[in-house]
């Protein structure tokens, strides 16, 4: 092992992936064709409610947990790739045989102050874990953020951005408020996975509104249960326009 | 499984330690509410294949205290507590992890119907270690790196540690709560979200709870048997990294995340989900992996039995690790019995427990497999069990693959009143899921995470060793919060 981290040093070789691979690895989402006639059977089959078939169909990206029962249900929904992230909430909702870009930057007045690094500051507000390992992910050698300039860091005092995950349990309200308090201004709040976005799986159970946007506001919506590593890192650079 | 109902034991404790002198270990205890069930506490006891579940009915809202004589009850009558507001008359103060973070004033969250709005926050009692040259250091919730919420308090008096208090509940998102639904309806969902990591084994758990005496086509219980192990795998590959990262050696810490990140890519290409949420239902599984892909799988398989040796003994060839993880944090073997510890944690110290080889399910009964134990009971034994536990998952599934056949995956199951359990073995141990159905609704669901009964484990484990060695000690449990909490 040593041997070959020793090789790797040596030639200048990195084992990471490129960014345009990163980008192109996608989550899927459904998306039926023009044989649909909005009958309902993959609204039923959705667990989270995210399909809708009234005046037209369409699915919220922000309330998916891409468990993909509705292809099983119809034959008429096929993948189609999901964006990584959209700034607004609105964006995460899809309708039928519309293509669009959500993947948009964020104003230059807001990340003017970053350079190009951005500091994470990771906060739980009741999540599955599933997406704190996700967030972990972030800096093994295959997406090795650090390469963008980004990191983590262990005080909000010191963060940029701070990577909220879970449905904002009514436990950790005080906490996250806190914390993003001390955050200092001209901050950003990124919602990761649908949890955060929406509440998803906990909407009705103890928690505080639907999502982590009734107590904070959000600037960046990364889509995914639980989003992929490559999927956040991606978010990062192509929202806050860092260089890659 | 052989279950024996005993129903309106007045003198529920010494029923339990009559049956513990027995051999038998409690798996499980819960309270029920009154409704369309009497208000009951209800025990589960296991030795080896034999289960006994207990239920008592209760007249008031108190009963005769039973973990001043019996310690594995100590969380169970806090969560009680906590929970439905069972009194246990004559415990002074409850020990082991808080449970919630508020309380209502005039209610408790599992009691059925609305709950008022009026809340009070649950303050932190009991234990509290003083004296000259005793701190106390907080912690958390929101922790230096990326982890879940809990708020600990060290006792010190220098360096060493006295005791460690702990506080859960910040994930508490009411899962137990939320499932009371009608039977019929598929919560494989909620289930697989109440511990990420754990998807599988809950969503297993959830099923064979639900399924009682279906027949499962047999791809579908091999099937099941590789995710079950697919997952084991990434885990333990998480922990060893996180191992070698909180003792300091980089080059093995980002080995094992690599490894990791590996299992996750290829569960995410056999079915689709780099956490493997969304193959398992009840009756079967709902992703199939295709014949021509069960070559690749055991490809992968040989080479990930390669590196991990690698990275092993590059650990094990360290001084420097060894210097750290030997002697650190050492679970006794007398208080894992004590407290019933679970999982890899138990089996370091020396207990043979485990679920796959005492109470065979899917398809663990068809394939042979080792149990690892080690019998020192610290960081570098929790380590070597997880390592060993690598190897035997990657035997058990190239025993799976060999055996595949049949193309059936899944089979109808009816669901039937009455009580019913799903024990697994998860990454972190024996997960229990146990369901009262009457009526065709749930009326009481209660998940018990291996995590729920470490935690106390942890806290044992912890006098003596220095503060900076917590998150190396802390790592080698690898503990859930959100399975805790739910
Ligand atoms: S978004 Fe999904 S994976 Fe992430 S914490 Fe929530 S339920 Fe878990």
């Amino acid at each position: 092992m040593y041997k070959e981290s020793l090789r790797n040093l040596i030639s200048g070789a990195r084992p990471c992936e490129s960014f345009e691979t990163m980008e192109g690895r996608r989550l899927n989402m459904p998306m039926p064709d023009e044989r649909c006639d909005l009958c309902g059977i993959c609204a039923d089959a959705c667990t989270g409610k995210a399909i809708s078939v009234d005046g037209g169909w369409s699915v919220d990206l922000g309330r998916c947990v891409f468990c993909r029962d509705c292809y099983d249900a119809c034959g008429y929904i096929s993948e189609r790739p999901a964006p990584h992230y959209a700034l607004n909430r609105e964006d995460l909702v899809f309708a039928a045989g519309k293509e669009k870009d959500v993947e948009g930057r964020l104003d230059d007045s807001r990340v003017a102050d970053l350079g190009n690094s951005v500091h994470i500051r990771e906060l739980d507000t009741g999540s599955c874990n599933a997406c704190e390992h996700e967030a972990n992910a972030m800096s093994n050698i295959f997406n090795d953020m650090s390469r963008f300039g980004i990191g983590v860091k262990a005080s909000p005092r010191h963060a940029d951005v701070l990577l909220v995950t879970g449905p904002m349990t009514r436990a950790m309200l005080t906490a996250a408020r806190k914390t993003y308090n001390a955050v200092p201004d001209s901050k950003m709040v990124v919602a990761c996975g649908t949890c955060a976005i929406s509440g998803g799986p906990f909407a009705e159970g103890d928690v505080v509104g639907t999502g982590i946007g009734d107590t904070m506001p959000v600037d960046i919506y990364v889509v995914g249960c639980p989003p992929t590593p490559n999927g956040m890192v991606v978010s990062f650079v192509k929202a806050l326009g860092l260089r890659h | 499984m052989i279950r024996r109902m005993d129903e309106g034991i007045v003198d529920l404790g010494g029923r339990i330690r009559e049956l513990m002198e027995d051999g038998y270990g409690v798996v499980c205890m819960y309270a029920t509410e009154k409704g369309d069930m009497p208000r009951s506490i209800q025990t589960v006891l296991r030795k080896g294949e034999r289960i006994v579940h207990i239920t008592t009915v209760l007249e008031s809202d108190s009963y005769q205290a039973m973990s001043p004589f019996i310690p594995q009850l100590r969380p169970y009558e806090r969560d009680m507590r906590e929970m439905n507001g069972l009194d246990p008359i004559g415990l002074k103060r409850h020990y082991g992890p808080q449970r919630l973070q508020w309380g209502y004033t005039e209610a408790h969250p599992l009691q059925k119907g609305e709950l008022p709005a009026e809340r009070h926050n649950v303050p932190l009692t009991g234990n509290r270690m003083s004296g000259d040259g005793v701190f106390e250091i907080p912690v958390g919730p929101v922790h230096a790196g990326i982890i879940e919420p809990g708020h600990f308090r060290f006792s010190v008096a220098g360096e060493p540690i006295l005791k460690m208090r702990t506080s859960m509940g910040y994930t508490y998102r009411g899962i137990e709560r939320m499932a009371e639904r009608p039977a019929a309806v598929d919560q494989t969902r909620l289930m697989e979200r109440a511990c990420g990591d754990t998807a599988v084994a809950n969503a297993l758990a959830y099923a064979h709870a639900m399924e009682g005496d279906t027949e499962i086509p047999r791809r579908a219980r091999l099937l099941r048997t590789v995710f079950a192990e697919l997952e084991r795998m990434y885990c333990h590959f998480g922990d060893i990294g996180g191992i070698a990262m909180d003792a300091g050696l980089s080059v093995p810490a980002a080995r094992g995340a690599e490894l990791k990140e590996e299992v996750h890519r290829m569960n995410a290409e056999v079915c689709g989900h780099r956490f493997l949420m969304g193959t398992i239902i009840p009756g079967g599984v709902r992703r199939n992996i295709p014949d021509s892909r069960l070559d690749l799988l055991k490809k992968r398989m040989l080479r990930i039995g390669f590196e991990l040796e690698e990275l092993v003994g590059a650990l094990d060839d360290s001084s420097l690790f060894l210097d750290r993880a030997e002697t650190t944090g050492i679970l006794t073997h007398e208080n894992a019995l004590r407290y019933r510890a679970l999982g890899p944690t138990a089996r370091a110290s020396g207990v043979k427990t485990d679920v796959r080889k005492e109470l065979p399910y899917d398809a663990y009964s068809e394939v042979g497999m080792r149990l690892i134990t080690h019998d020192k009971g610290d960081v570098y034994s929790r380590m070597f069990v997880k390592a060993k536990e690598i190897v035997e998952s990657v035997n058990l599934i190239n025993q799976c693959l060999d055996l595949m056949d049949g193309c059936v995956i899944r089979a109808d199951v009816s669901i039937a009143d009455g009580f019913r359990l799903g024990i697994v073995e998860a990454p972190r141990g024996e997960l229990v899921h146990a369901v009262n159905i009457v009526n065709g609704g749930i009326w009481r669901y209660r998940i018990r995470d291996p995590s729920f009964i470490n935690w106390i484990a942890l806290e044992t484990a912890l006098p003596g060793n220095i503060v900076p060695d917590f998150p190396l000690i802390n790592k080698s449990f690898n503990l859930s919060y959100s399975g805790y909490d739910l």
